[in-house]
């Protein structure tokens, strides 16, 4: 007994642990760390192979079978919708045509259009060169039509916060960016064989539409703005100092986008959204405070830019103030709500009307400045409700 | 590269550690370091070609330089002249490469010399030349390490041995584009020493725990309070209205932007360094717990700030004092000679250095105006006698009051796209356009602003946290507030390891986004 016993705390003397205190210690580190970068890799490594944007040669062939606008991935999804063959008009806009669904757009042109709406929220000029450009390079379209938005006044070089330039440059290396929950989630439907794509997310927005255009639609939002408006009057028409040959963004990024196309036999049609005259007051504090004029101006310039060019039309609304300076029709100074107002000005696109061109662009300029000048808070809506 | 890519966490380092540890282990010091370098210069490459290039040549230069100097005897004249052309030429290709002299001097006639300089500012030009500039003052006095270090480099061989040490040290990725700036002394020594040639499995994980916590620093708090700060200063710039709620959420939020991003850069750094076994200085250290300029420049960057008063304000400072000693000149004139001037120049100097800006001047004129005013009131006798009667609690809470509010307005003027916009965005701050229209919803930014100031002045930073295990080389001697209890809780348990993996999948949620560390643009 008493043998086996030193015996065994010999043994238990001899016997060397399998890691140094200090490789015990920093194990747990270690371990979990070992896993979060083998996870990792795996991970980029099965979404790279699945190619949920459609981005390589090798890329999930996705479907788009329903009349939806991928308002929650549309940034990311310009390879997959320009790839379409099937497609042959583009709408490429803000938040401003977001609304529109492919069947509003076929339906208001006419004729063998199959479209697909690439709008989403807060564009800039580099992010939407990089959507024509995509266009440009895989697109079959016949026909794109494209929002002039107020974001032509910036810096060329100015991007949308959250924008994946990384899906659509030539760097491969950057791509494993793409590797997000949002990726995660495309990937794991494309896995399981669903190819074709459902934003389901129609009915949120057209809620989200609603509340908002609710909260708008309040006497007392109606007089926060008149404030604004009767604080800024005097000064909202101030000269910015600015010349064509300052708008970079249009001269360098969207005029010469819209050559190629038209010499590529592409039909381009250039929307400018419809704000409010309220707008440019109310923005005066986030944009500029010479908005009225640089607005105005980018628009001028632009028109004359591209008016000896064929098949490229520009069309303009607001220079009527039933439409402009009824905030009835808005959800936010910047939004048009209004169904019918949305309807028609699609429409305007195969009737040809509110056309835009160097002959009238300046008659138009100035009615709206001297609508702007003048601006008196109108809201039909809230006269209706108040009549009942 | 920049530390949040994936690219760099995922491939680049691992892969580079991995070859280090194998060059250490198996081959030596020597070729480690070699490793080091190359890795480096991989690393900075994405940056241009010119870029290397141009760190290639300031490489040679000073290290070519430094060792002539130890070479030469001290009575030979032309050392002093020698020692001149190098710091001349540190001091040239900062002037050329970051604030383009020629360009404003010559304007385009300046053909070919006008085109050079016209390249993008070459990254981390500001520190590496620094770096160098402080590394060939230590040569010129012949500080022990730097003679230890050239020590035997007589053949051509042994030669490209020590450039590659000193490739290794001023080049190394963790600190190469935005600090720390380092002393050859903190550096040499622990590469000498026995400790380095083996493999410390704890060194891997403090690292991951710095590496963790600095990500989610940079990439959560840092990058998500971005936005807001865009939109209002973007909006001063373009001289906009804005009602004072939202200026001062502008002007407040920035403060907490550049804490974030700078902290988790210096966080990153350290944990870097640390997974090669290195310790590096402190850069940053709670600064907005400061109780006034003085101690923040003590928390805040301050590698760069002892770089600058050891060959700025002390020489001034003390050739102010000789010279008014000399001239028995009044206490007016001795205070202005020996403190205020030293204090203007040493903080125009420390402004300009981040770019040539009107805002920076401005910036560099109230740090310095403020530090100065300081330091006189800190050594009167009325703030002694005041110090005497009065709780050190409530000092501290008054002194901080001061400085938040004084510290806030100046980094305002420093983010700034010009010295107009900071301007008016003071004006909007105090009151100008009190019923401008909203410019955006308040509830997310005033909520991510709690969340940021509370974990600044409630949670210990990284390096108390981890104080444990010496996670960096002391700069300055510095006062740790907060809770005491939360300090130096960190060990590499299953507990923290799963905390530290939350946060680094947290970040990696955002890694869409890359927008770059905010003093890379200096």
């Amino acid at each position: 007994m008493g043998a086996e016993h030193v015996h065994g705390r010999s043994r238990t003397l001899r016997k060397k642990p399998r890691f140094s205190p200090r490789w015990r210690a920093a194990l747990p580190m270690i371990v979990t760390f070992c896993l979060v970068w083998l996870g990792y890799l795996s991970i980029v490594t099965i979404v790279v192979a699945t190619d949920p944007y459609d981005i390589y040669r090798w890329g999930a062939r996705l479907k788009l079978t329903r009349n939806d606008v991928p308002r929650d991935i549309v940034v990311r999804w310009v390879d997959v919708v320009s790839k379409q063959s099937g497609i042959n008009t583009f709408l490429v806009g803000g938040s401003t045509t977001a609304m529109y669904s492919p069947d509003d757009i076929s339906a208001a042109l006419g004729g063998n259009v199959v479209a697909y709406n690439l709008s989403y929220g807060g564009p800039r000029p580099m992010d939407r060169d990089i959507v024509l450009d995509q266009l440009a390079i895989n697109a079959q379209a016949k026909r794109i039509i494209i929002t002039f938005d107020w974001m032509y006044i910036l810096d060329p070089e100015k991007m949308r916060q959250g924008f994946p330039e990384y899906l659509y440059d030539e760097e491969v290396s950057d791509d494993i960016r793409m590797v997000d929950l949002k990726s995660l989630r495309r990937t794991w439907k494309v896995l399981l064989g669903e190819t074709s794509y459902e934003a389901q997310d129609d009915e949120g927005y057209a809620k989200f539409t609603e509340r908002q255009y609710r909260s708008f639609q309040m006497p007392a939002k109606m007089a926060e703005l008149n404030a604004v408006i009767e604080e800024y009057r005097s000064v909202v028409d101030t000269p910015s100092g600015r010349t064509c040959a300052s708008f970079n963004a249009v001269n360098e990024q969207l005029v010469p986008r819209i050559r190629k196309f038209v010499e590529k036999g592409v039909q381009v049609d250039v929307i400018i959204p419809i704000l409010s005259y309220a707008n440019y007051y109310f923005r005066m504090s986030d944009i500029s405070a010479t908005l009225l004029d640089e607005v105005l101006l980018s628009r001028r310039c632009f028109v004359k830019s591209i008016d000896t060019l064929r098949n490229v039309r520009v069309f303009a609304w607001d220079d009527d103030p039933r439409i402009a300076g009824d905030l009835g029709n808005f959800r936010d100074p910047g939004h048009v709500y209004n169904p019918e107002l949305l309807r028609r000005t699609l429409t305007s696109l195969s009737t040809a009307e509110n056309r835009l061109t160097a002959a009238n662009v300046e008659a138009y300029e100035r009615r709206i400045r001297t609508e702007v000048k003048s601006y008196r808070i109108r809201n039909s809506y809230l006269e209706r409700t108040a009549r009942k | 590269m920049i530390f949040i890519d994936p690219l760099f966490l995922f491939l680049f380092l691992p892969v580079t550690l991995i070859a280090f540890y194998l060059a250490l282990l198996t081959r030596g010091r020597n070729e480690a370091l070699l490793v080091i370098f190359t890795a480096s210069i991989i690393f900075y490459a994405p940056y241009g070609i010119s870029s290397v290039f141009l760190l290639l040549v300031a490489l040679l230069v000073n290290f070519g330089i430094s060792n002539a100097l130890l070479a030469m005897d001290d009575s030979n004249p032309q050392r002093k002249m020698l020692y001149g052309c190098g710091q001349g030429y540190n001091i040239a290709s900062l002037c050329y490469f970051k604030y383009k002299v020629v360009t404003v001097l010559l304007g385009d006639n300046g053909d070919f010399l006008t085109d050079i300089a016209g390249v993008a500012i070459p990254a981390g030009i500001s520190f590496y030349t620094f770096h160098q500039a402080a590394f060939l003052a230590d040569a010129y006095v012949r500080e022990k390490s730097v003679v230890e270090f050239f020590e035997g480099t007589r053949s051509l061989r042994s030669g490209f041995w020590a450039f590659c040490r000193y490739g290794a040290f001023v080049s190394f990725f963790p600190q190469l584009i935005i600090g720390p700036i380092t002393y050859l002394h903190e550096f040499h020594p622990q590469v000498k020493s026995r400790k380095f040639i083996s493999f410390d499995p704890l060194n891997i994980a403090v690292g991951l725990a710095f590496i963790s916590i600095g990500m989610f620093k940079k990439v959560v708090i840092a990058d998500n309070i971005a936005p807001t700060v865009d939109l209002v200063f973007g909006a001063a710039g373009a001289g906009a209205v804005m009602d004072p709620a939202h200026a001062w959420i502008g002007a407040l939020s920035y403060m907490a932007q550049l804490y974030f991003d700078f902290s988790g850069y210096s966080d990153m750094a350290l944990g870097l360094a640390r997974m090669f076994g290195l310790l590096y200085p402190l850069n940053f250290y709670s600064p907005f717990k400061a109780n006034g300029i003085l101690d923040y420049y003590r928390r805040w960057n301050m590698t760069l700030t002892r770089v600058i008063a050891r060959f700025l304000f002390t020489p001034l400072s003390i050739a102010g004092t000789r010279y008014c000693a000399v001239h028995r000149l009044s206490p007016l004139p001795t205070q202005i000679l020996s403190l205020w001037l030293p204090m203007l120049i040493n903080f125009q100097v420390l402004s300009l250095w981040h770019g040539a800006a009107w805002t920076f001047v401005a910036f560099g004129l109230m740090q310095g105006v403020w530090s100065a005013a300081e330091a006189q009131i800190r050594g009167s006798k009325k703030y002694k006698r005041m110090c005497k009667v009065t709780s050190p609690f409530f000092r501290l809470l008054v002194e901080r009051a001061i400085f938040f509010m004084l510290i806030c307005l100046s980094l305002a003027m420093f983010r700034s796209e010009s010295v107009g916009a900071a301007l008016h965005l003071y004006a909007q701050m105090f009151g100008a356009s009190l019923d401008a229209p909203s410019a955006f919803e308040m509830r997310e930014p005033v909520l991510m602003l709690f969340c940021a100031f509370s974990i600044i002045y409630l949670l210990p930073n990284g390096v108390e946290l981890l104080g444990r295990y010496r996670p960096a080389m002391m700069t300055y001697e510095n006062k740790s507030y907060g809770f005491a209890f939360l300090r130096k809780i960190w060990r590499p348990s299953w507990g923290w390891a799963a905390f530290a993996a939350i946060l680094t999948i947290s970040s990696l949620h955002y890694v869409s986004r890359q927008p770059p560390f905010l003093y890379q643009g200096f």
